[in-house]
């Protein structure tokens, strides 16, 4: 017989609390199980992922949210992938964008094909035959519609938008899903003697809230899974040394482009993100190679237009928790875990916690078979995307810093030898069935990052040298045609999804 | 070490089937006018008397990619269509299902609401709600489509010796050169690369040498060769019917992809041997399971008895070759049973379950009806 949890209480809004709400609610919107969601306006929220990658569209289509309104309600934009600049060395830049690169051809990879047109000579850079970037540097988007056709079809893209506003929008929907919201600030965490199970949460106005599942989202500090359960912090500071930053908005000088700015600068990088309304900005640092008033500075004097906050400090550690759910504790968002935002998956390992936690959905024994597999599939995310973000700082000439200096020289996990061996050794790379960073991604980064590719697979050589030069034009040429065809990313904003002021 | 000139000359080496088989499917995509492929003709291995051999869909694709056409399995193979590999365990029949069992609703799979509706009425046996089973214990082979129906595909059953001919024509059409000479020895070259195959009569010089075995009896000759940076063995296991080829389909893929212009790299070989044993090892539990049941499990296969007997969910491990599906036909053949259902399922009240569940069964008996009338009047 099922011992169904009849209440869930979620600790902390923000975006992991609300959108692990928005998507409980909708889940177990016809159960008897009840959703409470506890949060205080004194303490603030860290905003993370203004940027996301595409996935974040199935979330909201699962949820049913019309994506127009959504922009609207978030003053987002669009984003067809990241401008990495000054990463390989200072003047460098390259794209790393959403969608594939050409076409593959005779079952290969296009980057093969590439890779050989480059050998004789053919200089041609990968951005001339992705879409997204082409549309990117012309600050143009579309959204894909069967009756575009099959190039602009390949169009993938994400967004950017304003989290605290992501936040609101999803509390609205969550409330009409039945969801509790509670205002208060937790005082006490009271848990069972003998199973150490969290039985309750005091309020500061002594209220208690009891509950079956506690899901922790309460952002960096952990007070579940941290402060009561002790779940340990698996460190990964010496791979991603990164451990703070400063953000500040600024207002917006130009149109906004479709994809994010990642400038590498001193001791970290810089995010720049345009929204409707703001440009978002950051700087993502190491303190021990950059004190807190020189990233300051250096964040302030590299603004498009007049900052409109004050600059927020956050200090923060990269890793994850030992088990992202102990006993009847599942910790969603950074109270888990934190990988820096360099390739925005802030947003979309939250996603995967939550789609992973309704996939397990427990009963009140907490089975340690869906505890133990939740936190395996959960460990295995954020390692395939740890390595991904580790590429971007090991693959690089930079050597005009002490943090750069240590970047370039550190020794990374096995898995991302295994992999860079590959990439070496003819462009060798496949996608994983768990890994979320596919060919394309891993293709772009490592080339943009000055990695060479050695050689390409023989069997690219099935095609005559003008049969390759000519599919690889004919195909600059669509995408070139197809990128003329779109209207200005300003002007789909206004046309469909203008923020309401 | 001194680098070989290009791969000019490939020489396949194995048991049959999966030799031919490799052949076919390498030389219809690799550019024809590079390479010189070779097959042993006379097999290295003794040959059996003619068996069938199980088609997973899976292999339908790899037909379109050589342009075998289903017409052409029926009339020179006698390729029977199958929604299920049938198959003896300890001497007890199992079936696995190309197929589904039931169709989802609010958000959980069909056996979540079985389970569930069990609370109030007798079901009738899950395997009654799998259309691929239904199917195969009434012999008919309609086209199954739309979405009301559970999800069923099918493969087929065929003569292995003329399954074997057949591919060996296509490799012989696609530029294939069959030897048919008694193979003596491979020699290797002083920097460790195997250099020739010598035979009888003469000596033909290698470049890439493949090699395709079921057994590690049998791919005991290929084990030097497996060593040389110019020599790769895939090892597939006969262990479930069908499987094989689905295994060795997947490492073809890989190998191409992985396709050197004149040797392996150590990384290129690790890697393809690190994704070989890790497919070898999902097929390994499978096996095991059927075979043994718990008691010699895996740390994978533990994981999917727990999560399974505790809730019906069928964890998927990387490189999965089997079906969900097959997996619960599995867990039924071993009587195990998920102690609770999907909380999802709850989404519906237990009398909407219920009802569920009986519209899948009838909407099941309908088709199965209307096919079943069909055959008797088409006879």
């Amino acid at each position: 017989m099922n011992r169904p949890i009849k209440n869930v209480v979620i600790v902390g809004g923000g975006s992991a609390g609300w959108m692990t709400a928005a998507a409980l609610g909708k889940y177990l919107e016809k159960t008897s199980t009840t959703i409470t969601l506890i949060e205080s306006q004194d303490i603030g929220t860290v905003g993370v992922g203004e940027a996301t990658i595409p996935n974040i569209a199935k979330f909201n289509q699962a949820l049913g949210i019309d994506e127009d309104t959504f922009i609207k309600e978030t003053s987002g934009t669009f984003k067809l992938g990241i401008q990495f600049v000054d990463w390989k060395e200072q003047g460098s830049q390259y794209f790393h964008p959403f969608g594939t690169y050409g076409f593959d051809l005779e079952g290969l990879s296009f980057h093969q094909f590439w890779q050989r047109q480059r050998e004789t000579g053919d200089c041609t850079p990968l951005d001339d035959y992705s879409l997204n970037a082409r549309a990117s540097y012309a600050s143009k988007f579309i959204r894909p519609k069967p009756e575009h056709g099959p190039i602009i079809n390949r169009l993938s893209y994400a967004y950017h938008f304003d989290a605290a506003r992501y936040a609101l929008y999803l509390r609205a929907f969550s409330e009409k899903k039945g969801v509790t919201r509670i205002e208060g600030t937790i005082k006490q965490v009271e848990c069972d003697s003998n199973s150490g199970f969290i039985q309750s949460v005091v309020l500061d106005n002594g209220r208690s809230i009891s509950g079956d599942l506690f899901i922790d989202c309460s952002g960096f500090k952990g007070l579940l899974i941290n402060e009561t359960l002790g779940v340990r912090f698996h460190d990964w500071s010496h791979w991603l040394p990164c451990n703070s930053a400063v953000a500040v908005g600024c207002e917006r000088v130009e149109p906004p482009k479709p994809y994010t700015i990642s400038t590498a600068r001193e001791a970290g990088w810089q995010w720049r993100i345009p929204l409707q309304h703001r440009t978002g900005n950051g700087y993502v640092y190491s303190n021990e190679f950059l004190d807190r008033e020189h990233a300051e500075t250096q964040l302030l004097s590299r603004l498009d237009g007049t900052p409109i906050n004050a600059p927020r400090h956050l200090g923060f550690k990269t890793g994850h928790r030992q088990s992202f759910w102990e006993k009847n504790c599942v910790a969603i968002g950074l109270s888990g875990g934190f990988l820096e935002p360099l390739e925005s998956t802030s947003l979309h390992l939250i996603q995967s916690g939550i789609s992973k936690l309704i996939a397990l959905f427990p009963d009140i024994t907490m089975s340690k078979v869906e505890r133990d597999e939740y936190n395996r599939l959960l460990i295995d995310d954020f390692q395939y995307i740890r390595d991904f973000i580790i590429l971007h700082y090991k693959q690089t000439v930079r050597n005009d810093s002490p943090f750069w200096d240590y970047v370039r020289n550190m020794s990374i996990p096995e898995s991302l030898e295994r992999k860079l061996a590959l990439l070496q050794s003819k462009g060798r790379c496949f996608k994983y069935d768990a890994e979320l960073f596919d060919v394309t991604s891993w293709i772009a980064v490592f080339v943009g990052q000055g990695g060479e590719l050695n050689g390409y697979n023989p069997m690219a050589d099935g095609l005559t040298e003008g049969n390759v030069t000519r599919s690889l034009a004919n195909m600059r040429s669509a995408l070139e045609k197809a990128t003329g065809a779109m209207p200005s990313h300003q002007a789909f904003i206004d046309r469909y999804c203008k923020e309401k002021t | 070490m001194e680098k070989p000139d290009k791969i000019r000359n490939i020489l396949l080496v194995g048991e049959d089937l999966p030799t031919r088989f490799s052949a076919a499917y390498i030389a219809t995509l690799l550019p024809r006018h590079l390479y010189n492929i070779y097959i042993l003709s006379a097999s290295l291995t003794e040959s059996c008397a003619d068996e069938t051999v199980v088609i997973r869909p899976h292999i339908k694709r790899m037909h379109r990619q050589i342009r075998l056409q289903e017409r052409t399995l029926a009339e020179y193979a006698s390729a029977k269509p199958t929604f299920a590999t049938t198959f003896n365990v300890n001497k007890k029949e199992i079936k696995l299902p190309f197929g589904d069992y039931g169709v989802p609703n609010a958000r959980a799979q069909f056996h979540h609401h079985w389970l569930k509706a069990k609370q109030i009425q007798t079901n009738k046996p899950l395997c009654y709600y799998n259309l691929a089973l239904r199917l195969s214990e009434h012999a008919i082979f309609p086209h199954v489509g739309g979405t009301e129906l559970p999800k069923t595909d099918y493969g087929y059953v065929i003569s292995k010796n003329a399954y074997t001919k057949m591919l060996e024509q296509i490799a012989v059409d696609a530029g294939v050169k069959p030897l048919d000479c008694r193979f003596k020895q491979f020699v290797y070259s002083r920097n460790g690369l195997v250099k020739e195959a010598e035979f009888e009569d003469q000596c033909l010089p290698i470049d890439l040498c493949l090699g395709f075995f079921e057994s590690t009896d049998k791919s005991a000759i290929f084990q030097r060769v497996n060593d040389c940076a110019n020599g790769f063995l895939s090892q597939v296991s006969y262990s479930i019917p069908g499987i094989a080829l689905q295994q060795l389909h997947n490492s073809l893929n890989r190998l191409l992809a992985y396709w050197p212009d004149n040797v392996f790299t150590l990384a290129e070989k690790n890697e393809l041997k690190r994704i070989n044993d890790i497919e070898a090892q999902r097929v390994a539990d499978m096996s095991v399971f059927l075979n043994h049941g718990i008691a010699k499990a895996s740390s994978s296969l533990q994981r999917k008895l727990n999560a399974f007997s505790h809730r019906g969910l069928i964890p998927q491990e990387d490189y999965e070759l089997f079906s969900q599906a097959e997996w619960m036909a599995a867990m039924h053949f071993r009587n195990i049973e998920p102690k609770y259902y999907d909380r999802l399922a709850d989404n519906l009240n237990v009398k909407e379950s219920a009802n569920f569940v009986q519209q899948v069964g009838n909407r099941i008996d309908a088709f199965i009806q209307h096919n079943s009338q069909t055959k008797r009047q088409a006879q």
